[in-house]
């Protein structure tokens, strides 16, 4: 298979319009197409090859292990993929100067190497590596590209080039054009159908595996309901740094609030969202006015680029946080995009400053599906006559009877919601069940609530001097307005904490959190940078492990293609064998002799004889001789088969 | 877990075949390309390589949908050799004709394999030569064992031969070349036809059914010139073992029946002349007789140091002239194996025939082949030994045949780093690799 000419340009420079690199791609694109012109060649060795690939693979290896350094182990793989045109083209180009046009297989692999080595009989593959190089390209440049404008026309531009070169000559270029149009067609739908899958698919994991640790400003699900033990993990999502003090009066980290409990889901309806505006050199986010009097450092962990931040109540400031945007909804969510897998950032707040809306028709709604329970209860505790700080005081009076669990044996009996099982019989369950319990029975008694989730702030971490909040101190409480302004109640059992660290804190619990401090530790160093002065050496190495390769004893002139021929056999460039063509086919086993006296008698004789003698004469052909033999092929019109 | 294994092996074995009878080299990258594409973009807020995947996919989707409407109405002919040689090509006629109504255009043809995949037993029980040296994983997974086992059973990889254009009821014919990669039986299923999609991805095919078997022979190295001992010595068989039928020479007279004389040699004439059994009786034959021993006692298996012992073996039965003396060819597999060629007895290939198929035996199958060449040592002029180990068991056999009068040439074939420190003189010791270069010593060394 041979690709046609200038396909691997096109494809280079197509890598570097995606991935930005065009001033890289562009001395790639003009190197590896030079040989077409250039008449230099190199007689490289398998040896040669070898060295030349190792080096590739070196380049390949620094590379990662630099942007791994810098970015992360995954981000390290998928920028090296990116990189990969530029590292493996001397592998091409090797090719492409060499006198053979091929790679040895064994310059590829290290085991054929041993293998070779072993049984120096091994017949040892030559490979084109144009394909594989194209197609690495086309990979490349849509790796770490997700915006990627133009990527399918692109690729579908390329591909159609090379099978339009490769078709089969007895297909009609109709049917050929047909089907690669459906083909093209058919792609298209699939990326768009991949894409869809991969949102849905996306947002399952996310509700199934994700929850706790991650929150939707829309729409919170929770566990409620949930049989059997509720899975938790281990895995640090926050950390908090601050005076102790100010620390003690942040257990409770913000990130999400819901007005809406619809089946076992809380979302957030008819809220009001606007964009946040930083300040000074884009890092400090202004929430509320207020005198903050506290502050506290907060680092978190990113799950996705729009993340929700956790923040304590009573924020007036968020400082030190490079997001390219942020926005604020009604019920106090604030989303920000971020790049990293954590973002750092201060909090700073003070009692009694209330950033987000005050409570609106939907804080007052009960849900059909529960009203009728809450609304007894109301009545049985005697809501309606009370204060509203009374109310409060009384419905935290009553939760506080109930156990906390995460167990639960058996679905509600039939036609009982969860909420009113919860409520009714079982009287024990998790904190989900009590916040959104205290927020329906608040409600039912007139006092507008909100269900509200983020983190615990509970547990301290000698190790890294602050306080750490795991994925399972996931937390939801209620917020009511009570006398004007929104409070947090968390109507959970204050034993909730003890309970959780003590049943789920495994037993290498120590040893991993060392870990995880060690890992977040190395995810906030400085990036490695090289200077120029480093580049230029790099640059100077190769220029002199690329000289010591090709010194002196091994230029060659002449253009690849003649020279393999040679390469192959002697007397391979006869011109004898263009005029057989265009005669009748010999049969099988039929001599050439035979097989000319046969199909036109006496006509090529002395071609045939002068043929015989350059292919198989050690001596070969004088040059007057070979000039005869070019002109009596050529000048013979062939006899209409 | 091992059946499950098996198993795996099995179907990766039916989609690796599967791919390689339909996928062109193009097809073979776009199928590469779109998984790594895949791989690459898996995550699709990350990057858009899935949209070439997704390309690609679908274009060889459509290619293998087009290659379904091949069809080729053809009888196909071959003319196979009987034999042929382990490692070295050999090509055979195939006339096709065209019996559809349409001229076939594009087409090539490959030939087409019996099933090699193991059986679940044999793969279990087998071991490939050096195994021993093999990770855990791999021994325990066993995919080289099985790739080995196919291997041997299998010539490599045969290249397509494209067809001319033939006419709607023309024929056509073609040569088509074979490689054997080791001795033994290759067994055909028949022909496929195939055609690539207007695409170029993806072949159509269509199978001619017609199963073949062609024998390959061992390879040979050059031998040096030997020459053997020209002692005669007698041979119990007598006229048996004659070159001919019909009146002998060697009829010496008649005498009365003995029991246990065949009946064959009763001269019926003077039965019922005499109406007593009168039997002819014949000159006692003399002439040479040579024994070519292959120790298959080997514990690395059938490794290459085997193979190349197999190899000599087949040299010496090709060499030596039987026109005018027996060889006998001893070896053992199951049981002790014993033929004779030579003056009207086996031919030669029929004794590489029977090389061709040797297997490696357990260690202590050499005793066996011991007592049966002693057996028989006073018959012999000169033995040859043809040895896959050293030890005091073969080199006592070596002496005792040499005492016995029988001029023995003894060859130990072993991989390099196995040859043993300190060998006698007459033991000519030879390594794979240089097997020529080794044997030609062997004209020097002789124990006699």
């Amino acid at each position: 298979m041979s690709l046609p000419p200038f396909l691997v340009g096109a494809a280079v420079l197509f890598w570097g319009w995606q991935s930005g690199n065009l001033a890289i791609a562009a001395p790639i694109a003009l190197a590896l197409e030079a040989p077409r012109w250039v008449r230099l060649r190199f007689a490289l060795e398998d040896a040669d090859y070898a060295r030349i690939a190792d080096l590739c693979a070196v380049f390949f290896v620094g590379t990662a292990v630099v942007l791994a350094a810098n970015r992360g182990v995954a981000h390290g793989v998928i920028g090296a993929v990116q990189w990969l045109p530029a590292v493996l083209s001397p592998v091409l180009l090797a090719q492409r100067l060499g006198a053979a046009d091929r790679v040895p297989l064994t310059a590829l692999f290290r085991y054929l190497r041993k293998q070779k080595e072993r049984n120096p009989r091994l017949k040892v593959p030559m490979l084109d590596t144009g394909g594989v190089y194209v197609a690495l390209c086309v990979i490349a440049a849509g790796v770490g590209n997700p915006l990627a404008r133009g990527y399918y026309a692109g690729v579908a531009l390329l591909v159609a080039w090379a099978l339009y070169a490769l078709r089969p000559r007895h297909a009609s270029l109709r049917a050929w054009a047909l089907l690669f149009a459906a083909g093209a067609g058919l792609g298209y739908a699939g990326q768009l159908g991949m894409s869809e899958l991969q949102t849905w698919i996306g947002g399952w994991i996310a509700d199934w595996h994700m929850r706790g640790a991650e929150s939707d400003p829309a729409r919170g699900m929770t566990d409620i309901g949930t049989i059997g033990r509720l899975k938790q993990r281990d895995t640090i999502v926050a950390r908090v740094y601050g005076a102790p003090q100010d620390v003690a009066r942040t257990r409770l980290l913000h990130r999400a609030s819901y007005n809406a409990y619809a089946g076992t889901t809380w979302v957030g309806r008819r809220t009001t969202r606007g964009d946040l505006q930083a300040e000074e050199g884009g890092a400090t986010w202004t929430l509320a006015a207020g005198a903050a009097d506290r502050r506290v450092g907060i680092a978190l962990r990113v799950e996705r680029r729009r993340t929700l931040l956790a923040l304590p109540p009573g924020v007036t400031r968020v400082t030190g946080l490079a997001a390219t945007e942020a926005t604020r909804t009604g019920l106090g969510v604030v989303q920000v995009a971020v790049d990293g897998d954590w973002i750092q950032y201060g909090a700073e707040f003070g009692p009694a400053i209330v950033h987000y809306a005050p409570p609106a028709v939907d804080d007052d709604q009960l849900p059909p599906g529960e009203r009728a329970t809450f609304s007894r209860l109301a009545q049985e505790l005697g809501l309606a006559g009370l204060a509203p700080e009374q109310a409060v005081r009384r419905v935290m009076q009553h939760l506080s009877g109930y156990a906390y669990s995460l167990w639960r044996e058996a679905p509600p009996p039939a036609g009982v919601t969860p909420l009113a099982d919860f409520m009714t019989r079982t009287k024990s369950g998790h904190c989900e069940y009590f916040a959104a319990s205290a927020v329906l029975l608040l409600r039912a008694a007139g006092i507008p609530a909100r269900y509200a989730t983020g983190y615990a702030v509970m547990e301290y971490s000698a190790l890294e001097g602050a306080y750490v909040v795991r994925a399972r101190h996931a937390h939801a409480w209620t917020r009511a307005w009570v006398d004007g302004r929104w409070i947090d109640l968390d109507p959970t059992p204050p034993d909730w904490f003890g309970e959780e660290s003590s049943r789920l804190a495994p037993a290498w619990e120590g040893v991993a959190d060392f870990l995880r401090w060690a890992a977040y530790r190395w995810s906030q160093r400085e990036e490695l940078q090289a200077s120029d002065a480093w580049w230029a050496v790099l640059a100077g190495l190769v220029v002199i492990l690329g000289w010591r390769l090709l010194r002196g004893k091994r230029v060659l002139r002449g253009s690849s293609t003649e020279m393999a021929q040679a390469r192959r056999y002697q007397g391979a460039d006869s011109e004898f064998y263009e005029l057989t063509k265009s005669l009748p086919r010999r049969a099988a086993g039929e001599t050439l002799t035979a097989w000319l006296a046969r199909v036109a008698p006496g006509k090529y004789e002395e071609a045939l004889r002068l043929h015989q003698r350059y292919r198989f004469d050690p001596k070969g052909l004088e040059a007057a001789e070979r000039a005869r033999l070019r002109e009596l092929c050529r000048a013979s019109p062939a006899p209409a088969a | 877990m091992r059946r499950l294994i098996y198993i795996a092996l099995r179907a990766v074995s039916a989609l690796d075949r599967w791919l390689r009878e339909r996928l062109t080299i193009a097809g073979w990258l776009a199928l590469g390309s779109a998984g790594a594409a895949g791989a690459a973009g898996i995550d699709t807020n990350q990057g858009a390589s899935y949209q070439a995947a997704m390309l690609l996919a679908a274009l060889l989707l459509l290619a293998w949908g087009a290659s379904l409407l091949f069809r080729a109405r053809v009888s196909v002919q071959r003319e196979l050799p009987r034999y042929a040689t382990a490692g070295e090509p050999f090509s055979y006629a195939v006339a096709v004709a065209n019996l559809g109504a349409r001229a076939l255009s594009g087409v090539a043809m490959v030939e087409a394999f019996r099933d090699p995949r193991p059986k679940y037993e044999d793969w279990k029980r087998a071991r490939e030569p050096g195994e021993e040296r093999r990770n855990w994983f791999d021994r325990n997974v066993g995919y080289f064992r099985w790739r080995w086992l196919i291997e041997r059973v299998t010539p490599e990889t045969p290249q397509e031969a494209p067809l001319p254009q033939i006419a709607a009821g023309a024929r056509e014919t073609l040569r088509l070349t074979l490689t054997p990669r080791r001795r033994g039986r290759i067994e055909l299923a028949g022909l496929t036809l195939n055609r690539t999609d207007p695409l170029g991805l993806v072949k159509g095919l269509a199978r001619v059914a017609l199963p073949a078997r062609v024998i390959a022979l061992p390879r040979r190295y050059r031998l040096p010139r030997l020459s053997l001992p020209g002692r005669r010595k007698h041979q119990p068989g007598g006229v048996s073992l004659a070159s001919s039928v019909g009146d002998s020479e060697e009829f010496l007279s008649l005498r009365e029946y003995r029991p246990g004389d065949p009946l064959q040699r009763i001269h019926w004439k003077s039965f019922a002349r005499t109406g007593r059994p009168i039997v002819k009786e014949f000159q006692d034959e003399f002439f040479e007789r040579h024994a070519l021993v292959l120790d298959t006692a080997s514990r690395r298996g059938e490794d290459e140091a085997f193979e190349d012992a197999v190899a000599v073996a087949a040299s010496f039965v090709y060499t030596i002239e039987t026109q005018e003396c027996l060889l006998d060819l001893l070896f053992v597999g199951s049981e002790v194996h014993h033929s004779t060629a030579g003056r009207g007895q086996l031919h030669a290939e029929q004794m590489l025939e029977a090389l061709a198929g040797v297997r490696a035996s357990e260690p202590a199958g050499f005793e066996r082949l011991e007592r049966a060449v002693l057996a028989q040592c006073t018959q012999l002029s000169s033995c040859i030994l043809v040895l896959v180990a050293w030890d005091d068991a073969r080199r006592g056999l070596a002496e005792r045949l040499a005492a016995s009068g029988v001029e023995v040439r003894a060859l130990l074939v072993c991989a390099r780093e196995d040859a043993p420190r300190e060998t006698p003189a007459w033991l000519l010791v030879v390594h794979p690799g240089e097997i020529e270069s080794g044997l030609a010593r062997l004209e020097r060394m002789v124990l006699r």
